[in-house]
């Protein structure tokens, strides 16, 4: 694979370019330990990745979205120009690449406790993939985030105390890290972590991956935003792993243009008493195929998977979700709201599984559909596989159009009909919107609107 | 544990020394399928159509999902078997003795008296007993063997059958389009309301039988018809498979129901396909009940392909220890105006697995498409499973399509408010089971309802405490 070493050559430089710019003996050792670990790391994916094939339609997931049509192994990849302009941004301090070596200037090393982590956690993913577009990301990704959130500390000085500390790294290893402490506002869980990325090229891939790790306690908040220009694949991989009684506010939205092919394939694990709120809002690309699985590995763990999307001209939006419940006395819920026009098409493939141990269960599963034009599609598959007796499992799902009496309402009080049916879409999806960190809201809203005004 | 109460107190847990005059070699082949229709004297036609069934079955895979076949050897199996000489008879004093006692035993007279209007009974796939009413004759009803309507109604039959379910559709409809035996064969004239259900008994009697039958149901414009299709069978240590094929064309204005309670023994495999299609205002409702069989896939469908029709498809299953129910419905819309309901309730005991599989299609362009689906299980202990698989594909805005899935245990709370007004954990539990089925149970003639109840309580009873 003559372009993927290719890849990888621009890949070793580009690092090395930066590192070389940073005075700090001790990040230029550590920055080259990680990229060793890295570029070990990447050759093991390699291997599991030739072994594996892309999936078809014969595999139930995918069996409505024929990802074969875009011929994986001919796409190119980012030369190292467009690499360095349009990697992903990190509008926070806490995230630290891999790739890069460090996180922003003057900010502290990784701990080595923390890198074994990340290490071990890469291996686990590797080792079990769910299929092979996770894989090509791990192999080949520009950057590998990481975020750690550690909780909040006993010693910190007066506003700490009751809320999570994001950021700084309280490990044994942090005492090395005290020569680069800089000054990022302590026990500040109000903080954002926004991760911004500008994919752009044609006829290639990107990759890039971001793994989350929550401590027991900690609280945090993370924002990406995929906007990606140009016909690529754009294929993100996220991993959220929740540690004992953490708390995790995660919104993604997908908000690329019409070319592009977008991937997002989360994976969560939730610990004891841990809660997650992962929102998806998919107001951008053409072909859109993303997966969101959580574990809820620790008894009563609470999860909130909620989704919001607006499919217009020719797209094709398919979302799958899975709650898993591998715990007793956990609580989950996921709700999908979704508006079809012009031609697009949508699939959503929800499924909530509850083993045998999983006793005292509560999940939920809802998906709405409001199609609002003749050629819209949507397909709605919520499934249950419940293997004992003491839960309470639903799920529900509806497809309609707009109801014509709301509109008459809207019209005798003199809104015109195409008013009043931006009215009552924006409504559509408010109880949604609401629960979002507002910076999050006001973004989806603008979108929402956009298209809004834009199909008419 | 209900496999024990079965054998030792339920009645319908017998069997008589096998008495099979004519039966085919081990196994599928192109001579065995051409002895079946030799000793059937069919005519060339039906000959071709099965050998050419036959064909495609060899080239359709298994499915890869739904209940666990993997245990199925079709080399295993006898494919027909022909019980007695004379063809069909008139009366029930002409038959066999043990035959006659088996169905006595079964309860018909007792029932034909009151409710039937006319009884065919299957015994080793052959339609041994056949009486039709006089009235309904003279209505001009057909009900018949399909062996006879290939005979004596040939039009008819090219006409329809095979067309709702071609032999390509799956590889069990393949099975049975190839080696089908017995079934019925019914036809309503115009405008005939037949008030009385007409129902037919099955038996599956040798060791390592396979049972086809093959019923085909032509309700004309604005007729009325319910058929009833009540199965019992004996217990066998080897593996029986049932691949039965049920087609029902209900023309304008017309409307057929179709009840079913199927209570093989656990060592059956029974996968159907069962298909209807509706017309222009007319309607198809399936009464579903599957409580016995080592695993049934079976998921009666209703096409709506006339303005104005409407489907439905009432469900029970009841899934037992080492039983596999994966049932369900499916309904595609494919004109406008139509509605559909699927209810569907599942219990699953004893380490059971019933799974709710279902498809509501909407086909682009459709207007006015109503659909209302609800799944709703009892799992009745830790180490029973229950899955539901339900697809939507809407391919048109004009609808409004609801589903809902609900699975839990037996209330807490409920069995709390029953034990203290006196009755047992097991009484209270019983109670709640056929409370939880009674909408389904409400819709079956009388003596179904009956049989129903009493085998809840036989699968209930030892479960609780």
């Amino acid at each position: 694979m003559k372009a993927v070493n290719g890849a990888r050559g621009a890949l070793k430089t580009a690092p090395g370019a930066e590192a070389a710019r940073v005075a700090q003996t001790e990040q230029t050792e550590q920055t080259e330990q990680i990229h060793e670990r890295l570029q070990e790391f990447r050759k093991s994916a390699r291997a599991r990745l030739d072994k594996t094939a892309w999936p078809t339609v014969r595999e139930e997931e995918w069996r409505r979205s024929d990802v074969a049509v875009f011929d994986f192994d001919s796409l190119a990849y980012p030369d190292a120009e467009l690499l360095a302009h349009t990697r992903a941004e990190r509008k926070s301090k806490q995230f630290f690449s891999l790739n890069l070596g460090q996180s922003e200037e003057g900010a502290p090393l990784i701990s080595a406790g923390l890198l074994d982590r990340v290490f071990r956690h890469l291996e686990h993913v590797r080792d079990t993939a769910a299929n092979r577009l996770i894989l090509w990301n791990l192999a080949l990704a520009e950057d590998i985030f990481v975020l750690h959130i550690s909780a909040p500390s006993r010693s910190s000085s007066a506003g700490a105390a009751g809320k999570g500390a994001a950021g700084k790294d309280r490990d044994s290893a942090g005492k090395e890290a005290a020569r680069a402490e800089r000054d990022v506002p302590e026990g500040d869980s109000t903080e954002i972590h926004e991760l911004c990325w500008h994919s752009l090229g044609e006829d290639i891939s990107r990759h890039a991956a971001l793994i989350v790790l929550a401590d027991e306690m900690s609280e945090g908040t993370v924002y990406l935003r995929l906007k990606g220009m140009e016909g690529h694949v754009q294929n993100f991989a996220a991993f959220y792993d929740l540690g004992p009684g953490a708390a995790l506010n995660v919104s993604v939205i997908q908000e690329s243009s019409e070319e592009v092919v977008g991937f997002y394939q989360a994976a969560a694990r939730m610990e004891r008493d841990s809660r997650l709120s992962h929102f998806e809002g998919i107001l951008g690309g053409g072909f859109i195929k993303n997966r969101v699985e959580v574990e809820l590995a620790g008894s009563g763990s609470e999860l909130r998977l909620n989704g919001l999307y607006f499919a217009d001209n020719d797209q094709h939006v398919d979302m799958r979700t899975v709650q898993r419940h591998a715990a007793d006395h956990a609580d989950s819920r996921t709700f999908y709201k979704g508006v079809i026009g012009d031609e697009a098409e949508t699939i959503f493939q929800g499924l909530i599984e509850v083993s045998h141990e999983a006793t005292g269960t509560d999940a939920y599963l809802t998906n709405n559909n409001l199609l609002v034009s003749d050629e819209a599609k949507s397909d709605s598959i919520p499934s249950l596989n419940i293997n004992t007796n003491d839960v309470k499992c639903s799920h529900g799902s509806t497809s309609g159009k707009i109801n014509e009496e709301q509109i008459y309402y809207f019209q005798c009080r003199g809104f015109s009909r195409d008013d009043a049916e931006q009215m009552l879409i924006l409504g559509y999806f408010e109880e949604l919107i609401d629960e979002l960190p507002e910076k999050v809201q006001t973004n989806v809203r603008t979108r929402i609107q956009r298209r809004l005004q834009g199909s008419r | 544990m209900s496999t024990e109460v079965q054998k030792e107190d339920y009645k319908y847990g017998f069997s008589y020394p096998d008495k099979s005059v004519f039966k085919t070699k081990k196994g599928l082949n192109e001579e065995v399928v051409r002895e079946i229709s030799r000793e059937k004297n069919e005519p060339a036609w039906m000959t071709d159509f099965r050998l050419q069934s036959l064909k495609v079955f060899w080239t359709k895979p298994m499915p890869d999902w739904g209940a666990d076949l993997s245990d199925i050897n079709f080399n295993e199996f006898i494919y027909y078997a022909r019980p007695t000489e004379g063809g069909e008879q008139r009366s029930w004093d002409d038959l066999p003795p043990e035959i006659r006692q088996t169905y006595d035993r079964l309860g018909i007279p007792q029932a034909e008296q009151k409710f039937l209007a006319g009884v065919g009974a299957q015994y080793d796939s052959e339609m041994v007993y056949h009486n039709i009413r006089e009235d309904l004759e003279q209505q001009g009803v057909i009900f018949t063997s399909p062996e006879e309507a290939v005979q004596k109604y040939p039009d008819l039959v090219k006409k329809y059958f095979g067309t709702i379910i071609p032999y390509t559709d799956n590889k069990f409809a393949a099975l049975n389009s190839a080696v089908w035996s017995g079934g019925s064969f019914v036809y309503v004239p115009k405008g005939i309301k037949v008030n009385i259900p007409i129902q037919a008994y099955f038996r599956i009697n040798s060791e390592s039988f396979g049972q086809f039958e093959r019923t085909l149901i032509i309700a004309d414009e604005d007729s009325f018809v319910h058929y009833i299709e009540g199965c019992t069978a004996p217990i066998y240590s080897t593996e029986s498979l049932h691949s039965a094929v049920v087609e029902i064309i209900a023309l304008e204005g017309a409307r057929v129901r179709y009840s079913t309670i199927q209570n093989w023994s656990n060592d059956i495999y029974n996968l159907v396909t069962k298909r209807a299609v509706a017309n222009r205002n007319a309607t198809v409702e399936w009464v579903d009940g599957n409580l016995g069989s080592k695993r049934t896939m079976k998921y009666p469908a209703v096409h709506l392909r006339g303005e104005g029709a409407h489907g439905e498809v009432l469900s029970i299953a009841f899934a037992g220890n080492g039983q596999e129910q994966d049932t369900g419905g499916k309904i595609i819309h494919a004109a406008d105006n139509t509605s559909s309901l699927i209810t569907s309730k599942s219990i699953s005991k004893d380490g059971g697995i019933s799974s709710y599989r279902g498809l509501i299609r909407v086909q682009e362009g459709v207007k006015n498409a109503r659909s209302n689906v609800v799944c709703d299980a009892l799992i009745l202990d830790p180490d029973s499973v229950s899955n539901t698989y339900p697809y939507m594909e809407i391919d048109s805005a004009d609808v409004s399509m609801e589903h809902e899935a609900r699975v839990s245990k037996i209330s807490e709370e409920q069995l709390y408010y029953l034990m203290s007004r006196g009755f047992s954990e097991g009484e209270a539990a019983m109670m709640i089971v056929n409370g939880f089925l009674d909408p389904l149970v409400k819709q079956l003639p009388m003596e179904y309802a009956v049989e129903l109840n009493r085998l809840i309580e036989l699968e209930m009873e030892g479960s609780v405490g």
